[in-house]
């Protein structure tokens, strides 16, 4: 049984977490995953709550898998999506998030392109709060299911050599991942462009390599992160195709060690970050990531909504 | 008008490196003879406090006549005199951009006429401040403005600024300079750093400053304009410019109190109230820029006030505007945050507040000579004053850096013109 070492309303990012209050919430996403495979459930820790998710930026799997995870746990659901909501009425976040609260809301679930929004909404609202990607600052809840389905992979992560590879400047998923195995005791290994990979993430105590053959080679996991080209990144590299031959995943010169497991966040852009053999082969464990996605989920709602607070 | 006689005062002065036990009569708005009391004469024993020359704040936004959501001007001078602030120099910002003489007549007629404080005016240096065609520099000196500037904003086209900067040194007018490359910051909210990585906040480099200071410093070499650069931030600035005044380059610097004292640990947990215009840098920097002022390489000190609405801050951090307050807390910050033996200090403090202010824009500094308006404030070194942002509530202009503070010595009266305001 997991005993409960867990005390926070909401759920902000993963760098104030404890390596403690991390493995407890990567336990009971084990309890739910097994519960899930063996059919035993649902589980109605919800029941007769309302969480809220309130996605102001375009997202498809987050908002599933955490609209699968409340109502796995018979939790009543209500998705707003920007273009529906009075935001695009002038209204500010912090006037659409105090009515969400006043209609009854038991927990909101936020996605904002603004670094620091979910803390904003938190000094806001008594509800909890749990981030679902807030601009290039934190997306907790992709970091957890990331290192639950490393946990699955590759057991323990003490002195496990992951590589983070990509767009690390404007990416939430590298910083909360980052964290997540600081905190977990992996070694971490950041790799891409230079103007996607400041040097001086090296004073959080992990490495940087623009080298991919390094990168690649002699390390447990690699994780690649998607590059969008289409938004911010047009002034940090050439084009796609140079990124491609530069930093792309593929068989031959920069294929990494047949046990090394290759994961991504999705949507892959498949022949640009990784080549699709490698994408589909039984290296990458890139489902696995998105199945756990909802048990993580569930462990994150139960976690913070189901207690009174 | 009443009459105050100020006894046992310490009087600094500035411009004889003085401070000197004298009593002071003030009669008809401006220093009289003391021969001259009379029995309605009010008596003023300030017990050893010290009279300064009122301060000049080189960069202050005040969008008026109008904008009083932000601050009104009551609140505006309000803060000033309890700051010690008998003038400012308003930046072009006003309810319209001051960039024609009408809206240099109109503010004139509705506001300053008012005589809360002394506003001085600046006039855009590019039309509607976008930095694509120069504003008409010579009528808006002929109208009354004392200097020409964008600030917040910076001229981009070099081209351009360039050319502005030329013609108006035609007029032998100041430039005031906030410089800032936008095409090395576009969208920032955060010094670019360690933290801004940590916070996935898009990074103001300090290149995007020293590049812009340097331009300015290469324009004043070469054509001998009055470039005034406005609220440096980078301690790389401060070795640009001290470099350019060995070379005899004649250009000149302030900084604002709050970079004098802070850093980016501020916004740590995404503070957008303490989101500065520039945005506050590493603690190496606040030292390099306390070196630059200390070696006088930095000329100034300004306030850099910058009023915002609860409304216009309390957003999501990247959303929210940039901008602190300064009138209030700038003088008593200064002093508590220099290290140097008291009397030394408020001459020190004088002279980059109130008399090198009114000097770069070769307007007559503040004196205590009988016949000049009296322009002064009284402090007490020994005292305390405490500000924090809930007192701010009352009278607009919300935004200061810091939640609460307290710092050394009070102010306990203005004069502004004459006129008693604290």
């Amino acid at each position: 049984m997991v005993t409960p070492k867990w005390t926070k309303r909401s759920l902000l990012g993963i760098q104030h977490l404890t390596g403690d209050e991390i493995s407890y919430l990567l336990d009971i996403s084990g309890e739910y995953r097994k519960a899930k495979t063996n059919g035993n459930f649902p589980s109605g820790c919800l029941e007769g709550k309302t969480i809220v998710n309130l996605f102001l930026e375009p997202s498809t799997r987050t908002r599933v898998a955490f609209e699968l995870a409340a109502k796995g746990l018979q939790a009543d659901v209500i998705t707003i999506a920007e273009k529906s909501s009075s935001l695009t009425k002038g209204e500010s976040l912090r006037d659409t998030a105090r009515n969400i609260q006043a209609l009854g809301a038991d927990g909101i679930i936020l996605r904002h392109s603004s670094p620091g929004a979910a803390q904003f909404l938190d000094n806001i609202v008594d509800v909890p709060v749990i981030n679902a990607g807030d601009g290039a600052h934190e997306h907790p809840s992709q970091a957890l299911l990331d290192l639950f389905t490393l946990r699955e992979k590759l057991g323990s992560l003490k002195g496990k050599k992951v590589t983070i590879l990509g767009d690390i400047l404007f990416s939430r998923v590298a910083r909360s991942n980052i964290w997540g195995l600081l905190k977990m005791g992996a070694k971490v290994t950041l790799a891409g462009p230079s103007t996607l990979v400041p040097k001086k993430m090296e004073e959080l105590g992990l490495t940087v390599t623009y080298n991919l053959k390094k990168a690649v080679s002699n390390t447990d996991a690699i994780m690649l992160l998607r590059i969008q080209h289409e938004r911010q990144t047009q002034t940090h590299f050439p084009s796609l195709t140079e990124y491609s031959k530069m930093f792309g995943l593929r068989e031959g010169d920069s294929q990494p060690d047949s046990r090394t497991i290759i994961l991504h966040p999705g949507p892959i852009n498949r022949g640009v970050e990784i080549d699709s053999t490698l994408a589909d082969s039984t290296q990458s464990v890139i489902l696995d990531q998105v199945t756990n996605g909802v048990s993580v989920r569930m462990a994150i709602l139960d976690a913070c909504c189901s207690s009174t607070y | 008008m009443k009459s105050f006689l100020l006894r046992n005062g310490w009087a600094v002065n500035p411009a004889n490196e003085k401070v000197e036990n004298k009593d002071l009569l003030i009669k008809n708005g401006r220093f009289c003879e003391l021969s001259n009391q009379n029995s309605n004469t009010e008596i003023l024993d300030l017990k050893e406090s010290f009279i300064m020359p009122g301060l000049f704040d080189l960069r202050c936004h005040i969008n008026q006549p109008g904008i009083s959501v932000k601050e009104s001007l009551n609140a505006l001078s309000e803060k000033a005199v309890s700051g010690g602030y008998t003038s400012v120099l308003a930046m072009p910002a006003l309810s319209s951009m001051a960039d024609n003489q009408e809206t240099i007549f109109y503010t004139k007629d509705s506001i300053i006429s008012k005589q809360h404080i002394n506003i001085h005016l600046t006039g855009c240096l590019t039309l509607n401040s976008k930095g694509e065609n120069l504003a008409p520099l010579g009528s808006l000196k002929e109208s009354g403005v004392v200097a020409v500037t964008d600030c917040p904003s910076s001229t981009q086209n070099n081209q351009i600024y360039s050319k502005a900067v030329e013609y108006a040194s035609m007029f032998n007018m100041p430039v005031i300079e906030l410089a800032r490359d936008l095409s090395l910051s576009p969208e920032a909210s955060a010094h670019e750093g360690l933290l801004s990585l940590k916070m996935g906040l898009k990074g103001y480099p300090r290149i995007a400053e020293e590049l812009f200071v340097s331009r300015s410093i290469l324009l004043s070499k070469y054509t001998n304009a009055k470039i005034h650069l406005t609220s440096i931030s980078s301690g790389g600035s401060v070795e640009l410019i001290r470099g350019a005044k060995k070379e005899g380059v004649e250009i000149t610097c302030d900084i604002t109190s709050n970079h004098l004292c802070y850093t980016e640990d501020l916004i740590g947990n995404y503070d957008s109230f303490a989101k500065g215009t520039p945005p506050f840098r590493e603690d190496e920097d606040r030292k390099a820029l306390i070196e630059g002022l200390m070696d006088k390489t930095i000329d100034a000190i300004s306030t850099g006030h910058q009023p915002f609405s609860i409304d216009d801050k309390v957003k999501e951090f990247d959303l929210a505007p940039s901008g602190v307050l300064g009138l209030e807390n700038s003088f008593c910050q200064a002093f508590t945050e220099l290290k140097m033996e008291t009397k030394e200090k408020m001459l020190f403090l004088a002279n980059t507040m109130s008399r090198m202010p009114a000097k770069i824009l070769g307007i007559k500094p503040e004196t205590f000579e009988v016949g000049e308006k009296a322009n002064i404030f009284v402090f007490n070194p020994k005292d305390k004053t405490n500000l924090s942002r809930e007192y701010e509530k009352d009278i607009g202009g919300t935004n200061l850096p810091f939640k609460s503070s307290e710092f050394d010595g009070k102010i306990i009266h203005t004069f502004v013109n004459g006129e008693k305001k604290l």
